[in-house]
């Protein structure tokens, strides 16, 4: 396990949908967990359980007590057991449009496992044993969980995580709460903006100042985050979200006005 | 007059020696279009809409200071804004556009407006 391989210590913040919670790591460790309504080792299969989930390495104090009491391999054996006897755990994945989408064939479940760094996709279905030992492999499990800032390194970073409905998950940093009402509402902005001009979807904002820069990233599942420091000198690269170009994209396409709401 | 507003265009059309530069245009302090070098697909209309929620996004970054520039990136292309005497450069880009040589392109545009324009909506 990445965790385990590295002996981290630290907070990650779990989001997935609508739901959000955290894994406490010491030293490789996972001894606290929690979602709102939930804490210890039923919080750790709640988050472990989520399909799909995105993973912020968090600069929250870490709990003082611990809660879970199984070790990680033992609750993902676990989760992989209560899936085989009743599984899918969740609903099943709908269109956009609400319509249920068929699940043919054997279901692989992306779970948050894989956004620990638990290697390929575990099939549950298949049998969770096999995947944490795939995962166990030092070659497979040392992929690194995505970063969403770079908050943890730099100094004199305010960060924030706001969710779409404009709650502050989590923040640190000088002023954070001002700063989460900011990137609320600039990401709004920017969201009207692009509907008006018909640039599709928000992405990202940088904001170079003399002093400061501002960087807020949209996430797919609509969470945001923002962070307020220092300007880097020679920095001008593209948005943290900018997917490297493999060919000049074309004209945009022609629009209509009447877009805006 | 209109050997100024050529002159404007002309300062515009510059920046599209910017590798994949698409266009820009320039709004005033009430966001609305000033001056446009663009693919008629974007109308006036559509740049008004966008102008004056431009504007407000610029006084919201701007709590820090003014700004040198903002960079917008969407799926589909990117906007880089920039104050330009009493208004603002909307530069429309690609997402990979060079942010170095745009700075000192719309840097040189800017330098064409008059920096001594009152009302400026700037922090």
């Amino acid at each position: 396990m990445l965790q385990n391989l590295v002996r981290a210590s630290g907070v990650f913040v779990v989001l997935s949908g609508d739901r959000s919670g955290s894994l406490h790591f010491a030293r490789g460790h996972l001894f606290h967990a929690e979602t709102p309504d939930m804490t210890g080792d039923a919080a750790a299969l709640a988050i472990l359980s989520w399909r799909e989930g995105e993973f912020i390495n968090s600069d929250r104090v870490s709990a003082e007590n611990p809660t879970v009491t199984s070790s990680l391999e033992a609750l993902l054996v676990k989760l992989a057991q209560d899936a085989d006897d009743a599984r899918p755990s969740e609903p099943p994945l709908t269109t956009a449009t609400g319509i249920r989408r068929r699940m043919d064939g054997v279901p692989e479940f992306k779970t948050t496992t894989q956004g620990l760094g638990l290697g390929a996709p575990v099939s549950v279905a298949a049998g969770a044993s096999r995947g944490i030992a795939a995962a166990a492999t030092p070659g497979i499990a040392a992929q690194a969980p995505r970063l969403s800032t770079r908050a943890g390194e730099m100094r004199g970073v305010t960060h924030v995580l706001v969710s779409p409905q404009g709650a502050l998950i989590d923040g640190s940093g000088v002023d954070a709460d001002a700063l989460a009402s900011r990137v609320a509402y600039v990401t709004r902005l920017v969201e009207l903006i692009g509907q008006a001009m018909g640039s599709g979807d928000a992405r990202s904002l940088k904001v170079r100042g003399a002093q400061t820069e501002l960087l807020v990233r949209r996430h797919p599942d609509g969470h945001v985050s923002g962070s307020l420091g220092p300007a880097e000198s020679g920095n001008d690269a593209a948005p943290p979200s900018s997917p490297p170009p493999s060919s000049p994209p074309p004209l945009p396409p022609p629009f209509k006005s009447s877009r805006t709401p | 007059m209109q050997t100024e507003l050529n002159q404007t265009v002309r300062a515009l059309h510059s920046l599209r020696d910017i590798d994949g530069v698409y266009g820009s245009f320039v709004i005033n302090a009430a966001g609305e279009p000033t001056a446009r070098d663009l693919p008629a697909v974007f109308d006036d209309r559509t740049l008004s809409e966008s102008g004056f929620r431009i504007v407000r996004l610029w006084e919201v970054v701007s709590e820090n200071g003014p700004p040198e520039y903002a960079l917008l990136e969407f799926s589909e292309y990117s906007l880089f804004l920039r104050r330009v005497g009493d208004g603002c450069l909307c530069v429309v880009v690609p997402t990979n556009v060079n942010v170095l040589a745009l700075r000192l392109a719309s840097k040189w545009v800017a330098r064409h407006f008059d920096p001594n324009a009152t009302g400026s909506f700037l922090a």
